[in-house]
């Protein structure tokens, strides 16, 4: 975390080198202007595409970041593009991989596979998702999840079923139910601005209402005290 | 109006939710999102109310002026209505963006609120083809999280509640010339009933089924969508069909018989607290429409 006003390790570079290493040393500074942290190791995170022409992706960011067409890869192994584009993606797609950072702050995306993305639900909970090395998650009642970095969650059916099922076959009633619940306790835990989640059962349409997600909330954060404690 | 991307297999998980009465956040087909109404929000308005319903935020205000009657109805007063979509709900509204959406709402709510079935117009007229009162209405979209139209109404219902037109009184001058007094006690005013005044109950066709109250994600599957305004006695005032798909028959029949058993279900728990919100009187605290 950094704050402005904040002491921070800062590398002092010696006589043109550019990377920390040998020739570097470590100096304490107070950081007073604002300034770009970029991460030594990117995380991954899930992103929606918003055009197919020049392929941007949407990444819950400021700027839209683009995916290169090298880094694409191809269903099924295939090696060469036999068909446009968009029979591979299509606007509104979703799709999963690690960011790359270009030096003049661009992101570049990088797809490690479409299964990820095709998922069966989908939702959105902003920046109050602790980022992790590990972006899929098997919650306390044993259904996983996928949060990633840039707050994109994804939930999906338990593992054993999802490769039974295909992509556009129903799930069962329950099975939709824990994901509703789950949605709805995540999006309650960010309204609330907690950051780890941990689901607490109640019928799932109550949690809309704000009362019944303060209590979830209030809890959540005693369970996380008695953690630390 | 504010527009989300879907995927195909998020589009597919939403379809076969509502094919099972069992939608993405846990609501069934004909369940509204948690909704919040507030009265008595804006001091300089004759009557004003806000709604929230899920993200979906609105907030009216109604001014009373007194001016000439339409020559065509010259016994009835009328209401005037204007949507402001503000940049705040959607940069999409930034400039002129939001004009033709505020429009099309307001030409509805002028479909639907403009006539003495819904608001009692002949209570608003002080003298037959000379004056009457003019109720501005002006609506302001705060957040957009889909159902608008649902939203505007209530909150209008709520803020025609709320108004209260001062008390006027004619006297005839010594040339027989008329003149009008307003009365000086503040107290001292008239209350619109607002008994007949319908609710819209927009339902959204997804699929094989129709959902009340849809987000923006539910909207960008659905093909078409209904707009029914129903009044506390479940009688259907006005009916119109947006979006770009076709209904058959046999689905528009379907949907407006939800719509009056959905219309008809809001009306009374709205009333009812209205009732206990102003029977609070000043003791109430006050949110605002910033809180």
């Amino acid at each position: 975390e950094l704050l402005p006003g904040k002491n921070t390790l800062v590398w002092k570079f010696v006589s043109g080198l550019q990377r920390p290493g040998h020739g570097t040393y470590v100096d304490e500074e107070k950081v007073d202007k604002l300034i770009c942290v970029r991460p030594l190791k990117p995380g991954k995170s899930h992103s929606r595409i918003c055009t197919t022409e020049t392929l941007e992706v949407e990444t819950n960011s400021r700027l839209d970041s683009v995916l290169l067409l090298s880094s694409v890869n191809l269903p099924g192994g295939e090696l060469k593009m036999s068909s446009p584009m968009r029979e591979y993606l299509q606007e509104g797609d979703l799709i999963s991989k690690d960011r790359l950072c270009f030096s003049d702050g661009a992101l570049s995306r990088h797809t490690r596979s479409l299964k990820y993305g095709k998922s069966h639900f989908f939702s959105l909970c902003l920046s109050w998702v602790r980022g992790g090395k590990d972006t899929f998650h098997n919650l306390p009642c044993g259904h996983p999840s996928s949060l990633a970095n840039n707050g994109f969650v994804w939930l999906y059916p338990t593992p054993g079923q999802q490769e039974k099922l295909g992509l556009y076959t129903s799930l069962d009633l329950s099975d939709r139910e824990v994901i509703s619940r789950l949605r709805n306790c995540l999006l309650a835990l960010a309204a609330h601005k907690v950051l780890l989640m941990t689901p607490v059962f109640f019928t799932v349409k109550d949690i809309l209402k704000p009362e019944v997600m303060e209590e979830i909330v209030m809890l959540t954060q005693q369970k996380l005290l008695e953690q630390e404690g | 109006m504010a527009t989300v991307q879907v995927s195909e297999a998020e589009k597919v998980y939403i379809l076969h939710g509502i094919r099972d009465d069992l939608r993405v956040d846990g609501r069934g087909c004909e369940d509204y999102r948690h909704m919040e109404t507030e009265t008595d929000v804006v001091s300089n308005t004759d009557g004003s109310a806000k709604v929230t319903l899920g993200h979906t935020a609105v907030l009216v205000g109604i001014k009373a002026e007194i001016r000439k009657p339409r020559p065509m109805l010259p016994d009835e007063g009328y209401l005037e209505f204007f949507v402001d979509c503000s940049a705040n709900a959607t940069p999409e509204f930034e400039g002129r963006g939001g004009e033709e959406l505020g429009t099309e709402l307001s030409n509805t709510l002028y479909k639907v609120f403009n006539n003495k079935h819904s608001v009692d117009l002949k209570s608003l007229c002080i003298s037959a083809g000379e004056h009457c009162w003019v109720l501005y209405v002006d609506v302001l979209l705060l957040q957009c999280d889909g159902n608008l139209y649902d939203a505007i109404s209530i909150a209008i219902k709520a803020a025609l509640f709320n108004t209260k037109i001062p008390r006027v009184h004619i006297s005839t001058d010594d040339e027989g010339g008329k003149e009008i007094e307003l009365s000086d006690d503040p107290f001292d005013c008239m209350r619109l009933n607002v008994e007949n005044v319908p609710c819209i109950v927009t339902l959204c066709k997804v699929g094989h089924r129709h959902v009340v109250d849809a987000t923006l994600q539910e909207k960008a599957c659905s093909v078409a969508s209904l707009i029914i305004s129903v009044t506390h006695k479940g009688t259907v005032t006005c009916l119109r069909k947006v979006g770009g798909g076709s209904l058959d028959p046999e689905s528009i029949f379907e949907m407006t018989e939800a719509g009056k058993r959905v219309g008809k279900a809001l009306h009374t728990p709205l009333m009812n607290l209205l009732k206990q919100e102003e029977s609070l009187g000043k003791t109430r605290q006050k949110v605002g429409f910033l809180g």
